[in-house]
């Protein structure tokens, strides 16, 4: 009775099946089974009857991790043997991984061809900005490192997917392969951190010199703008650079006085891409696992 | 001077070609690591060991080909010939694989995708991408010895 009171929406044969199974497991142990693995603690408990009857046996709690983790069982179908039902199961799941790896492969390397662009046009704004510092720091080079190594690793599970897909599982269940994927997700991360700081400084920053609203900073500016702009934009590259160092180089003509636009615009658009980049490669990571750091640093970012 | 060069539309002709290189040597690693723990050493049953050399190995192919990236993009064009030592290698992994009866796909990817990359690399616009980063260079060096 108080089940059904609790869920109003559930039907006979669903609420049958309910009483079934909580007279048939023996539930606090499998919980308390659940509980034992640090990695699943709360984890939430959906069971698959025979008859495709859902029911959920516990909710998931958020202790182990922000992100939800469900342990789903399923029940074998009458008039199957053991033998054909792992079949099944093994090959149900087999297609939906390869795709699915797949999947994550073809993002994981969008996040690697929009960190590489802003590697790239980092390196050809050199010559544009008198050569004296790139937009492009050692984060932006990591980022595209680690983001060209999640690619391949992206890559990789797909094949090794396509080969035996328990193999995927048990690469996943290795702690030393779990490190490493951190390291990855984190070395990504890191680029998403930097730019996210490096684009909400610019931006900022052309608002705090110029008085502009932020969406009509990036519509030009005049020729005094550009050049207290381009004073803390050279600063803002090179901390260590004084004011008084500064006038000297640009005397020399080893720094620049004020960009033009197009050079301004061009670093403006090479850090909004580094900041879309960074975030395609969070969901890339997000959805390869390691969800709760990604997701949590994502929506950071979103705001 | 290079200031004639407009970058976006500089990128929106070189780009492809150059991600295209960058993403099929990601693929081809990827796959031939796949390739060689399954055909190759599929019967060697060292499971951590194993996994630890491959991905290591697939790890270190990747930072070769990314440094050599970067070298390159920096105008020392010698460094194209380990992308194309890196892509061979993964082809001459992927061909013979064909005794073990491969997946279909995979074996199609992994000869497929070191080919590819080796075309684009071949290209005229990688030619032309990497003549200009030769030219950048040369510009860059040019002007840091008049600074001094």
């Amino acid at each position: 009775m108080s089940t059904a009171l609790i869920q109003p929406f559930t039907t006979p044969s669903q609420r049958f099946a309910r009483q079934r199974i909580e007279t048939s497991l023996n539930l606090p142990r499998l919980f308390a089974a659940i509980d034992a693995d640090p990695g699943i603690v709360g984890a939430g408990v959906v069971y698959i009857d025979s008859d495709f009857n859902v029911i959920t046996l516990r909710e998931f709690k958020p202790i182990c991790s922000k992100a939800v983790k469900r342990v789903i069982l399923r029940e074998a179908k009458r008039h199957t043997t053991p033998e054909q039902f792992i079949n099944l199961v093994q090959t149900d799941r087999r297609e939906s991984q390869v795709l699915q790896e797949a999947i994550n492969a073809g993002l994981s390397c969008m996040g690697a061809v929009l960190s590489w662009v802003v590697m790239l046009s980092g390196t050809i704004a050199a010559p544009f900005t008198g050569g004296t510092s790139t937009v492009i720091t050692f984060i932006g080079y990591s980022a595209a490192t680690a983001s060209g190594l999640q690619c391949i690793a992206g890559a990789g599970r797909t094949a090794v997917s396509a080969y035996d897909q328990g193999a995927v599982d048990e690469l996943d269940s290795n702690e030393w392969y779990q490190a490493v994927s951190l390291i990855l997700d984190g070395m990504s991360l890191a680029g998403v951190g930097a730019s996210a700081v490096t684009t909400t400084k610019l931006l900022m920053m052309v608002k705090a010199s110029s008085g502009r609203p932020l969406r009509m900073a990036l519509q030009g500016l005049n020729r005094q703008e550009r050049k207290r702009l381009t004073a803390e934009l050279l600063a803002l590259k090179d901390p260590k650079l004084t004011p008084k160092l500064m006038k000297l180089r640009q005397a020399a003509k080893a720094l620049e006085k004020r960009y033009t636009p197009a050079q301004f615009k061009h670093a403006t658009v090479t850090q909004i891409k580094d900041a879309l980049g960074a975030s395609l490669g969070v969901i890339g990571s997000a959805r390869s696992g390691n969800i709760n750091v990604a997701v949590g640093l994502y929506e950071e970012h979103g705001e | 001077m290079s200031t004639e060069l407009n970058p976006v539309s500089w990128l929106a002709r070189y780009y492809p070609v150059f991600i295209g290189v960058v993403l099929c040597s990601c693929v081809a690693i990827g796959t031939a690591v796949a390739v060689i723990g399954f055909s190759y050493l599929g019967d060697v049953a060292l499971k951590p060991i194993k996994g630890l050399a491959l991905l290591g190995g697939g790890t270190l192919a990747g930072l070769i080909v990314f440094l050599a990236h970067f070298i390159m993009v920096r105008g020392r064009l010698a460094a194209m010939w380990v992308i194309v030592a890196v892509l061979l290698g993964c082809l001459c992994t992927g061909l013979p694989s064909y005794l073990y009866q491969p997946p279909l796909g995979v074996y199609a990817v992994a000869v497929l995708s070191p080919l590819v990359g080796l075309l684009l690399l071949n290209s005229r616009r990688h030619r032309e991408m990497r003549q200009h980063w030769l030219m950048l260079r040369r510009q860059r060096e040019g002007r840091s010895q008049s600074g001094r």
